[in-house]
């Protein structure tokens, strides 16, 4: 009797946490939601009030309306991330299958170049880059966005990881069948790989539709500003207008976290791919 | 040593494997160029003066002795070696509390994982401005430590509480990542090894110390290389809430980097960059070495 009753009150006391949890990290995004229907006196008022006097869409007229320039950040960011998505899925996929199923000289070798790039942070060649942007002459141009993020180390590993889970007796067959190594790639392992092609794609997107700091350096036109980069912007030089900018930063967080909410699986698939074999 | 003739087998045998490396030219050929190539040129600049406009001009260590010398970075160190510590030490022991309650698997346990690593999935310029209404000082957080009776804080405006503040932020994004590595290692632990620990009498504790523990250390060298690596590199959120300030009290390496890119002193920017690329680089080596081969 008492031994049950200690693990109810273990039991409620875990929920306790779990919910206080749940509320501390919930609570700043509901709280940023309803913000975007707020007006800017009532945004700033002490004590704030928790809803919104009346369901007012104005700032979300405003933003649309009167920032010429918000649709093209969308726009912007919607575009780099489809190209980024696409060229990574297709070559990464390409290289891991040679990785993974291909036999030649150095493969292993230069299997670990890419292994020892994966370790490097980006940044840390962020001004040679944007200076090879520069004698390219790619800068402000959706190059810059692009090309040097068309394929990932990181796709490469995920990929790979799958691929060699993948039975080498299908490319035997394949090659019995007087099928060239392309056709076994593009016809048996690339269609067989993908659930990890999911997660590879989902991880783009995130990275690419997130990215700030090159975007930011690579691009210096109003009109070649991704969303992360635009939202910046609105934060006026004087004056800040926060139910504007706030609203717009809700806007840029809207698609990702509705993948979210229906791709989780791979969200966090995409993340932990590197530790668990690691 | 290559001798003559397997010099010659191994240039026919890549020959004869020509096709495959069609497969991994994309990749490897960007590798080169938008890798390799950079970081050489980064190393190179390094020793220059160059403002970006006129070619640059050899001057040995100097950018290097600069760093020694420059209050501004000597202060951005110290900040970024604050924010690393408080940072990962906050977020990991959160992000292991977390995993170990939710990998007692009640019931809605999905549910609070999900919760926990949505901010994750964000991105830090949404985030860095929530939080700074969130500071603001007729803002949310004010008003909730008012209810208890706390006098309202400047969180980004005053030199002592910026930094901290920027942390708290930092690791309510972030402590969801390394909380599900933990769960994921947290489940390759045999249960017979708990079983057994609990037949030999281990309490709550002995079977964290001695299994739970142990079967997390992979995992932990893991996060500590990435965790180290990310907070080296920190810069959206500050470039978002405070662009170092208060009185240089949130400068960190990355944003010092990058407002000396802007003024164009490109040289010392680059030697900025690689001595931060080889503090990582070595750090991350030494990890790997002591912890690897066990």
């Amino acid at each position: 009797m008492s031994a049950k009753l200690m693990t109810l009150l273990q039991r409620a006391l875990l929920y306790l946490i779990l919910g206080m949890g749940a509320v501390v990290m919930l609570g700043p995004l509901v709280w940023m939601f309803l913000a975007t229907f707020k007006t800017e006196a009532e945004l700033l008022t002490f004590p704030p009030a928790f809803l919104p006097q009346d369901l007012s869409f104005e700032n979300y007229r405003y933003i649309f309306n009167a920032l010429p320039l918000f649709p093209r950040y969308i726009f912007n960011s919607a575009f780099v991330t489809t190209s980024l998505i696409c060229l990574n899925v297709f070559f990464d996929a390409l290289a891991a299958f040679a990785f993974a199923k291909l036999e030649f000289p150095g493969r292993d070798k230069i299997f670990l170049l890419f292994m020892i790039a994966l370790l490097l942070p980006f940044q840390i060649v962020l001004i040679p880059l944007f200076r090879l942007m520069s004698v390219l002459q790619w800068l402000d141009t959706y190059w810059a966005l692009i090309i040097p993020g068309a394929t990932s180390a990181f796709g490469i590993f995920l990929l790979r990881q799958y691929m060699r889970s993948l039975p080498n007796e299908l490319l035997d067959a394949a090659r019995m069948d007087g099928a060239s190594d392309f056709a076994a790639f593009w016809h048996i392992y690339f269609p067989l790989s993908r659930p990890a092609l999911a997660t590879l794609a989902i991880f783009t997107f995130m990275s690419s539709w997130n990215d700030f700091l090159w975007p930011l350096v690579a691009t210096s036109s109003d009109s070649m500003r991704t969303l992360t980069v635009g939202v910046t912007m609105l934060q006026g030089k004087n004056e800040m207008h926060w139910s504007w900018l706030i609203t717009a930063a809700f806007i840029s967080l809207v698609p990702i976290i509705v993948f979210y909410i229906f791709m989780q699986r791979h969200f966090v698939e995409g993340l932990t791919a590197g530790a668990v074999k690691g | 040593m290559l001798t003559r003739p397997s010099q010659m087998n191994l240039v026919r045998a890549i020959w004869r494997r020509r096709g495959a490396y069609l497969f991994i030219a994309a990749p490897l050929l960007s590798l080169l160029v938008f890798v390799a190539y950079p970081l050489a040129s980064s190393l190179i600049l390094s020793f220059t003066d160059w403002n970006g406009v006129q070619p640059p001009q050899w001057i040995g260590l100097a950018n290097y002795y600069r760093l020694g010398r420059d209050e501004e970075f000597l202060i951005s160190v110290r900040n970024t070696v604050v924010f690393a510590v408080e940072s990962l030490v906050g977020g990991v022991g959160i992000a292991l509390v977390a995993a170990l309650i939710i990998n007692r698997r009640l019931r809605g346990h999905n549910f609070f994982r999900a919760v926990y690593f949505l901010p994750v999935v964000t991105n830090m310029v949404a985030i860095g401005f929530l939080w700074k209404l969130i500071y603001h000082p007729r803002g949310l957080l004010n008003y909730l430590i008012s209810l208890v009776g706390f006098d309202p804080i400047r969180w980004l405006g005053h030199p002592d509480f910026a930094l901290h503040s920027i942390v708290l932020m930092s690791i309510w994004q972030g402590f969801g990542y390394s909380m599900v590595l933990f769960l994921a290692a947290l489940q390759t632990i045999p249960i017979e090894l708990y079983e057994a620990a609990t037949i030999d009498g281990a309490n709550v504790w002995h079977r964290f110390r001695h299994v739970t523990w142990p079967g997390l250390q992979n995992i932990m060298l893991f996060i500590s290389i990435t965790g180290v690596s990310g907070a080296f590199t920190v810069f959206t959120q500050i470039y978002v809430m405070t662009n170092g300030g208060p009185l240089s009290s949130t400068q960190t390496i990355m944003l010092h980097l990058f407002n000396q890119f802007q003024s164009l002193n490109l040289g010392y920017a680059n030697a900025i960059g690689f001595s931060l690329f080889i503090f990582l680089f070595v750090f991350a080596l030494i990890n790997l070495k002591l912890n690897v081969h066990e």
